[in-house]
Parts: C-alpha cells; sequence; structure tokens
C-alpha cells in the first residue's frame, strides 16, 4: 500500500530545514519576493512554472516531491484527458493512433507505478 | 484511488511558561514544521489559545499530543493546566483526536536509547531527525535561562511517545523523507 501525504507542499519544512529565511529564498528565485513565497508556502497561490524549477535547482528535489499536492491535482488532470483520448482513439485504426496508443500505455503504465522505459 | 492511504498528520503542543512549541509529523522519522510561539506580555492564556488555534487550523493535524499532568497537585503551573484543557477542549470540538502522555511515557519512549534526561531525550530526537538536528541548543548552564527552541524537542518527544505508543518505533521507521 503506497503513502500519499496530506502536506499540500514541503516548502517551508525544507526552508527551515536549510535555515533560510523567506527573503533568502525570494532572492535565490527569479522575479521572487517574500511575500509570494510566504503564499506558495502556505498554499494560497500555485507556484509558477520557473518556481517549481527553481526550488528544484535550490532543494535538489523534483516538483512532485516539493509540491505533491499540485502534483496529485495535476496528474488527476492530465489521466482523466488521457482517458477521454483512449476512449476517442478505440474507433480509430492506422499507424497514427496507434503510436497515440502507445504513448498512453505508457503514461498509464507510469502512473500506476509500472513504467518500463524504453527509448523513443 | 484504491490501496492509496494518507499519512496521519500529528501535531503536538509544549506548553511552557513562555510560550507554546510545536511539531507537525507526518511519520516517526518526518517533521513536516515546528517552531515556537513566545507570548509575552499580559493575558498569556489569551493569546496562547489563540496561537494554538492558528496552529492547529494551518496545519489541519489529524492527531493533537499533548502532555499530560496526572498528579493536581503537581509542580505544572495552574495557568499551563488550565491552558491545555482550553487547547485540548478547542482541538476535541473540530473533531481532532487528542492524545496525551506523561513524561513517564516520554521516559519510557526513549529508554531503550538510554536517554533519560530532558537534554539527552532531546540529543536522541537530533540524532535521529536531520532536519532539527542544527536546533538542539547547547546544553544549559545553571544560571542561564532554557532557549525557547529546546521546548521543540520537548514537543517533538511527545510525538515520538505518540508512534512509540502506536507500535512505530522511530528506529524500525521508514528512511527520512528529505
Amino acid at each position: 500500500m503506497s503513502m500519499s501525504s496530506k502536506v499540500h507542499c514541503y516548502l517551508r519544512t525544507l526552508r527551515m530545514e536549510w535555515r533560510l529565511t523567506q527573503v533568502e529564498v525570494a532572492a535565490l528565485l527569479p522575479k521572487g519576493t517574500r511575500n509570494r513565497v510566504s503564499r506558495v508556502e502556505r498554499g494560497l497561490v500555485p507556484p509558477s512554472a520557473s518556481d517549481i524549477l527553481a526550488y528544484e535547482l535550490i532543494f535538489g528535489l523534483a516538483g512532485q516531491a516539493v509540491f505533491p499536492a499540485l502534483y496529485a491535482e495535476t496528474e488527476d488532470a492530465v489521466m482523466r484527458g488521457t482517458y477521454h483520448l483512449y476512449q476517442r482513439l478505440e474507433r480509430v485504426g492506422g499507424p497514427v493512433a496507434d503510436r497515440k496508443r502507445e504513448l498512453i500505455d505508457r503514461m498509464f503504465a507510469h502512473a500506476t507505478g509500472k513504467a518500463n522505459p524504453t527509448k523513443v | 484511488m484504491s490501496g492509496v492511504r494518507r499519512r496521519d498528520l500529528v501535531l503536538a503542543l509544549y506548553l511552557f511558561t513562555r510560550g507554546i512549541a510545536f511539531t507537525l509529523f507526518e511519520g516517526p522519522l518526518s517533521p513536516v514544521d515546528w517552531g515556537v510561539k513566545d507570548i509575552r506580555g499580559r493575558q498569556k492564556n489569551a493569546q496562547s489559545v489563540e496561537s494554538a488555534k492558528r496552529v492547529v487550523d494551518r496545519l489541519q493535524p489529524d492527531i493533537v499530543v499533548l502532555l499530560d499532568f496526572p498528579d493536581p497537585h503537581g509542580r505544572r503551573a495552574i495557568r499551563i493546566r488550565r491552558l491545555q484543557r482550553l487547547i485540548a477542549s478547542y482541538a476535541e470540538g473540530q473533531a481532532i483526536e487528542v492524545r496525551r502522555y506523561t513524561r513517564q511515557n516520554v521516559r519510557e519512549c526513549f529508554k531503550g536509547v538510554g536517554a533519560v534526561t530532558r537534554y539527552e531525550i532531546a540529543q536522541a530526537i537530533a540524532s535521529q531527525i536531520h532536519a532539527l538536528r542544527n536546533r538542539l541548543p547547547p546544553p544549559r548552564k545553571i544560571w542561564k535561562a532554557e532557549e525557547s527552541r529546546m521546548s521543540i524537542f520537548d514537543a517533538a518527544s511527545l510525538v515520538m511517545t505518540f508512534y512509540c505508543q502506536s507500535g512505530e518505533h522511530p528506529e524500525a521507521a521508514e528512511e527520512p523523507r528529505a
């Protein structure tokens, strides 16, 4: 049984672990402000793409580990869309549809933790 | 998704003369948040309750752990005892499970690692939890007041006792998350 976290983001945990202030973290971010760091920490605003990349560089952890709730939310939306695409492709044949189905199979396998990485 | 269990968030609140310390854990070796709220001035209990409420509301724990004072004639101040009851009733009102452990329970939990005194227990916690390692104050000199951050370790020891009594011994637990 896998364990998921109830914590929406680990930014505050990581910041305190490394004894950084919000001002110091803001100074490390492109266009960062202390207020924005605080709001992201408290889950009042979602992090921007550049924030996620910057935190990955700062703490050496993937965005998924720092923002588990955002990741879960995004994964849910992507998998929902993927399922609809899969349903549409069921009525379509040909090499193009096959290639798309191949990608969808890989996505489902990855999402369920059975991914077998292959070279594209 | 079936087969996925969400970790319970365990919040320990440690009340002391100068304020409130809190630690939030999602596993025996996984602290999520910790800190000390210094309470100064008049109406300390009213300020402390407000502070505790803010912490509980922000962190949304599943379980709140408090220190139990079984002896009604013990050394703990009446103000702190009353504050403890106020915080416990607030948490219960929010449908949060409240657990209480005595100092004796805490000592029994750390007996296995040879830690007996508060400082030894704090050292044991600091050695197991990376994130709190650099928060450990130096040993207190008898002519000096205790540092507030020591109370973070008191709160952490309550969480550890919770996991210990739940059968999740810190040493047998999973690796720290980060």
